[in-house]
């Protein structure tokens, strides 16, 4: 769609937004030791569903305690490493293998390029849920479990993408150059075409982490998530979803969590996608 | 050119559709426990011959690759197997499970369209307004918002806090009218049961309004930039020269060639509220195809679980048909 | 006129089938009993049922609903004790041979008179292979093994078992057979009978989806039920609705707000809020089900008993019982629940003493403790994290991994886990079902893969004796062995909560999750 860029927000402020939300949620994951007041893993039952501090909760424990007495706050700020590195690890696999699938299919096209067609359609038609209910069912719930389970689909649309570039780089003229001048094609795929096409990978990674992050929630709220104790936050309001009468507060704010960053990295993806857009950068890319 | 084109496709979508079969196949038997283990449960003194007959029973002591060649003989006569768990044709079960995820799909979409076109449009002729921005941001929380915590805040405010709409189910006991379509607000008038009516009615907004969300956000935005594309085009100029009103310019004009690229992305979010209702049917307690899948899946009831995911495969290929087909219809240029 | 020759054992049974004597009437509406108060009740399962057929399923909210429909040989009262139903009254003849005399008078809802065929038809159907559109009843393990019944005349049949078995086992299992119509399976097949079930019960089936609500009536013609359950005559109410509505808190909203007036799987966190409403009353009985940890005995470190005694000293099962379960369950000593009238009142509960635990773990050759992974599904989550939580108090550092239940299971009894936390269901409450199935060698529970010839031997003869007093030494025996060995960590039996409306009135949650609503009524309905 031809959309004029300032167009397509409003412009403007989406990249600041986004870029700072994702830094505080990234510097939350890193420096969790120090952020989290208590450990996540731990509590007393004794002390188990303390309501938040302005309900009459304690101090101590600013957004209360869960059912198994463990602080709220400090699960939710160790649960940005673990939402947020789902999404993370996620995104790295799925970029990193459509893009290498990508670029083969694209360059040398052939027979390859139809299977990796054929096993494209096969997985979108495949209903993805269902799948990975099916992964966790028999592996067990788990970190790795869980981004095997979501990564067998996602890497399929930065392979469409890769190819699609691939295939129209092919024809223009730096190609052609780097050919006369003897180089391999693995060699101009990588170093001639990829950074070239870098930016729309990195616009869509982008936009996966947070896609990620919510799959891995909703599987997590299915019971199929993290192992427990970890603090995952789908899991969190899962567990929550238990006390929804009584404890309002269990499964609200880990959800929070989620829609904040999964904002902030639609509102950076966006933002990027409008700072390296390639019809600024490359007009002659025929469209 | 057109028919071989249709063909082509045809035939690639029934490799597909038969991939996905032999695939769903077996991971279901690649899960560890078979469905007599879960029928029998936690509880019991069965003997190992005891276990060992009702195995045979179900024929789950055949060899997957014979089960695999009896399982495909019987799809090519239509014929996708027997409910282990509710000892019936899994194609009844599943069937009886359609109406209400399709009603669901059907309000979300209503809800989804009538929001996002009016929004939309509003936002591309006003662009840049304080609207516009207000819209735009909706609609970004709208695809960061995870559809289960959607619904559990709207349950928690209107339903628990409020109390102005029910909890979950589809309609309050007893007040289901019978058939025939099994589409409850379509049964309720068919009875002009006014009581039904309503209840079908309370019952459909929260889930519709969840399911929708991302749908209208995704929407929106679509519509917004394509609108905002056709309006800055010289036609709409050369309409609004020749004396048409500003209103029929954008709506007969504009909107008609911005719906495309709204076509295509309707189909392609329709896809994902089909296959991706298993989390808003399990958070609403909606006895529809999705919620009947998980349980399915952890029931291994093998039969029902190859059913549906062949139903959402054919759904998503026909999806993509129509799309295909009403470019031509909506845009003359293109035919296929 | 057939009052004349009522010969029940219970004098008083007799008397209250005049007020529900409609004689053959059937369908709805037709007779207008004198106890009626009418008034419609919605009733909240946590899980979908599995079929109207009384031989095709297992679970427990499918027998909720088919209790209400049909009626069995013999019942359970909610205090645990098995009267005659159907039966007017059993007789042992011999070490395998029972004679059944049935009460006369009573009805299907279709019209047709209980005879003696109906009873060998349904416990033939349960019993016999290939029985149900040629499939094995599910329910088959629930009675011991017999040939099929003889009839002895109209009302009265024999049941011959292969081996002699104790009285308490056969009459639990008959408690679980819903009997059914001869005439009108053998007419229409079992698939339109399960569309549409017919039984003798209070309540009459009218419509119904197996995963959403089912719908049933009063039926009329009901004799009246068996005296100890206080059931005079026919149903009260004139409609039950149960529906499916498997998010607890779905459920208890519907209940505040009155559209729901009996909610199943109560979870102990909600009780003390429900408790404040005046419009809701919390009912909990004690449950049949026991949670424990297997440990795998086959394998280092649980293959030492001092390890596994360890385990028993240091988690705090007390702390679970008091926090997790908010004193909703009660604490198993040994393997079998204090429920049970076999329970070895001799054993004291392993202390909760993370000293000892320490000490036992040195003896037993790990003195700094060891890693290990708690293996659970999603009910007990909670209570193997605290386990968990626990065990690092003594060295051991433990994780919780959940599964899917049949995951589990299959797992667990290959040796692929270390230690699981399960349940087994002991609604026999009769250590038969549930010993044998979890301590028996190679058994479906095994799941610590426990083997001891002296356990086995002791267990199959109590299983077979009819002398109760040897049973019960037997059982004692086994106790005492399994204490010590402790393939478990013994852990707790939970108690079942319902909440219901405060407007019920009778209502009295059944055991195992029975709802039995023939003496249920609505306060101005």
């Amino acid at each position: 769609m031809g959309v004029r860029l300032k167009d397509r927000l409003g412009a403007g402020p989406t990249l600041v937004v986004g870029a700072v939300v994702v830094a505080i949620f990234a510097l939350d994951a890193l420096l969790a030791p120090l952020v989290a007041p208590h450990d996540p893993l731990h509590g007393e039952l004794a002390r188990r569903l303390l309501p938040p501090v302005w309900m009459g909760g304690s101090a101590d424990y600013l957004l209360g305690t869960d059912g198994l007495g463990r602080d709220v706050l400090s699960r939710l700020v160790w649960g940005a490493r673990v939402s947020f590195g789902l999404g993370l690890a996620g995104a790295a696999i799925a970029a990193g293998v459509g893009t290498a699938l990508g670029m083969v299919a694209g360059w040398w096209e052939g027979w390859l390029d139809g299977l990796l067609g054929r096993l494209a359609d096969f997985l979108l038609a495949f209903p993805m849920l269902i799948f990975a209910i099916g992964v966790i069912t028999a592996l067990g719930s788990g970190f790795w479990n869980l981004i095997l389970a979501l990564s067998l689909k996602s890497w399929v649309e930065f392979m469409r993408l890769v190819r699609g570039q691939v295939l129209a780089h092919k024809q223009l003229v730096y190609v052609d150059a780097a050919h006369a001048l003897g180089r391999s094609g693995a060699g101009i795929l990588a170093w001639e075409i990829l950074p070239n096409i870098f930016h729309g990978v990195l616009v869509l990674a982008t936009l996966r982490v947070g896609y990620l992050i919510i799959a891995a929630a909703s599987l997590s709220f299915l019971g199929l998530g993290v192992q427990p104790p970890t603090p995952e936050w789908g899991a969190m309001v899962n567990d929550g979803r238990n006390f929804m009468l009584s404890a309002w507060w269990l499964s609200t704010f880990p959800g929070l969590a989620i829609v904040v960053l999964v904002l902030g990295l639609n509102l950076l993806s966006e933002g990027l996608h409008e700072l390296l857009d390639p019809r600024f950068r490359d007009p002659g890319i025929p469209r | 050119m057109r028919i071989t084109t249709l063909g082509s496709r045809l035939l690639s979508t029934l490799l597909v559709m038969l991939a996905i079969t032999i695939f769903v196949f077996l991971v279901m038997r690649w899960l560890p426990g078979d469905p007599v283990d879960r029928i029998l449960g936690g509880s019991g003194q069965v003997s190992q011959q005891q276990l060992r007959a009702l195995r045979a029973s179900y024929h789950l002591d055949q060899p997957v690759p014979l089960q695999l060649v009896n399982f495909l003989g019987d799809l090519l006569h239509g014929d996708i197997g027997e409910s282990v768990v509710y000892n019936r044709p899994a194609s009844q079960v599943i069937l009886e499970h359609l109406p209400a995820t399709a009603e669901l799909a059907v309000a979300a979409t209503f809800f989804a369209i009538g929001v996002a076109a009016p929004l939309g449009v509003a936002a591309a002729v006003w662009r840049g307004s304080w609207f516009d921005r207000l819209a735009s941001a909706g609609s970004y929380l709208g695809i960061s918002m995870p559809g289960f915590w959607l619904g559990i805040a709207l349950i928690l405010v209107f339903a628990v806090h409020l109390r102005w709409l029910p909890v979950g189910g589809r309609a309050d006991p007893g007040a289901e009218p019978a058939g025939p379509t099994g589409f409850l607000v379509l049964d309720a008038i068919l009875h002009l049961d006014l009581t039904a009516l309503a209840s079908a009615l309370a019952h459909l907004i929260l889930p519709a309004v969840t399911m929708g969300s991302v749908m209208l956000a995704v929407l929106s935005r679509v519509l917004r930039s394509s609108m905002i594309e056709e309006l800055d085009k010289e036609y709409v100029a050369l309409a609004l020269a020749k004396g048409a009103s500003r209103r029929r310019a954008i709506v007969c004009h504009a909107l008609r060639n911005a719906l495309i690229p709204s076509v295509t992305v309707f189909g392609l979010e329709l896809g994902t509220l089909l296959g991706g209702n298993m989390v808003v049917e399990t958070v609403f307690g909606w006895p529809g195809v999705g919620q009947l899948a998980v349980s399915s899946i952890f029931a291994r009831d093998y039969a029902v679980v190859q059913g549906v995911v062949l139903l959402y495969a054919l759904t998503f290929a026909v999806i993509n048909l129509l799309i295909d087909i009403s470019y031509t219809k909506l845009d003359p240029r293109v035919s296929f | 006129m057939k009052r004349a020759w009522i010969t029940f054992v219970f004098v008083v049974a007799s008397v209250l089938t005049l007020t529900g004597c409609g004689g053959g009437q059937t369908g709805s509406g037709a007779g207008a009993a004198p106890t009626r108060s009418g008034g419609t009740i919605v009733v909240a399962l946590p899980a979908s049922l599995e079929s109207y057929d009384p031989a095709m399923y297992r679970s427990r909210p499918t027998e909720a609903v088919l209790a209400n429909i049909f009626d069995e040989l013999v019942v359970r009262l909610p205090n645990g004790r098995i009267v005659p139903d159907l039966a007017s009254s059993y007789q042992q003849l011999d070490a395998t041979r029972w004679r059944f005399t049935l009460r006369r008078n009573v009805r299907f809802q279709n019209g047709q008179l209980l005879t003696a065929d109906d009873v060998k038809f349904t416990l033939d159907r349960v019993s016999q292979p290939n029985q149900v559109d040629g499939k094995t009843s599910l329910r088959q393990s629930l009675l011991p093994a017999m040939d099929p019944a003889t009839v002895e005349g109209p009302s009265s049949l024999i049941v011959t078992l292969k081996s002699p078995s104790p009285a308490d086992i056969l009459l639990a299992g008959l408690a679980h057979i819903q009997i059914v119509p001869a005439k009108l399976i053998n007419g229409e097949g079992s698939t339109a009978f399960a569309a549409h079930p017919v039984g003798t019960g209070p309540f009459e089936f009218v419509a119904g989806q197996l995963d959403d609500e089912t719908v049933l009536q009063r039926f009329p013609g009901y004799w009246g039920g068996p005296p100890q359950l206080g059931v005079p005559g026919p149903a009260r109410l004139d409609r039950v609705v149960f529906k499916v509505i498997p998010e607890l808190s779905s459920a208890l909203a519907g209940l505040t707000s009155g559209s729901v007036q009996i909610v199943q799987g109560v979870t102990p966190d909600q009780v003390r809020s429900l408790k404040a409403n005046p419009a809701v009353v919390v009912k909990s009985y004690q449950d049949t089900n026991t949670v424990w940890f297997a440990m795998n005995v086959a394998k280092p470190p649980f293959d030492r008993v001092q390890i596994r005694q360890a385990m028993n000293h240091a988690i705090n099962i007390n702390s679970i019982v008091n926090h997790i379960y908010d004193g909703q369950a009660a604490r198993m000593t040994g393997p079998v629940p204090p429920f049970s009238s076999y329970y070895d009142t001799s054993l004291k509960p392993y202390s909760y003493d993370p000293a000892e635990a320490k000490r036992l773990l040195a003896a037993g050759g790990y003195p700094n403790g060891f890693s290990l992974v708690i293996d659970t599904t999603a009910p007990y989550q909670d209570a193997a994290e605290a386990a968990a939580q626990d065990l690092q108090k003594v060295g051991v550092t433990a994780t919780v991994r959940l599964w899917d239940v049949t995951a589990l299971r299959q797992a667990t009894l290959a040796g692929q886990r270390q230690m699981a936390l399960m349940s087994w269901g002991n609604s026999f409450r009769h250590p038969f079902d549930l010993l044998n199935p979890t301590l028996g060698s190679g058994q479906r529970g095994n799941f610590a893969d426990y083997s001891n010839p002296q356990v086995d031997s002791l267990l199959a003869a109590a299983a077979t004796t009819t002398d109760h007093a040897k049973a019960a030494a037997d059982y004692a025996k086994v106790q005492q062995i399994i204490y010590q060995d402790a393939p478990w960590v013994f852990g707790w039996a939970p108690k079942a909560i319902e909440a219901g409306s405060a407007r019920l009135r009778g209502w009295q949650p059944g055991p195992d999750g029975m709802e039995l609503l023939v003496h249920v009524s609505m306060n101005g309905a």
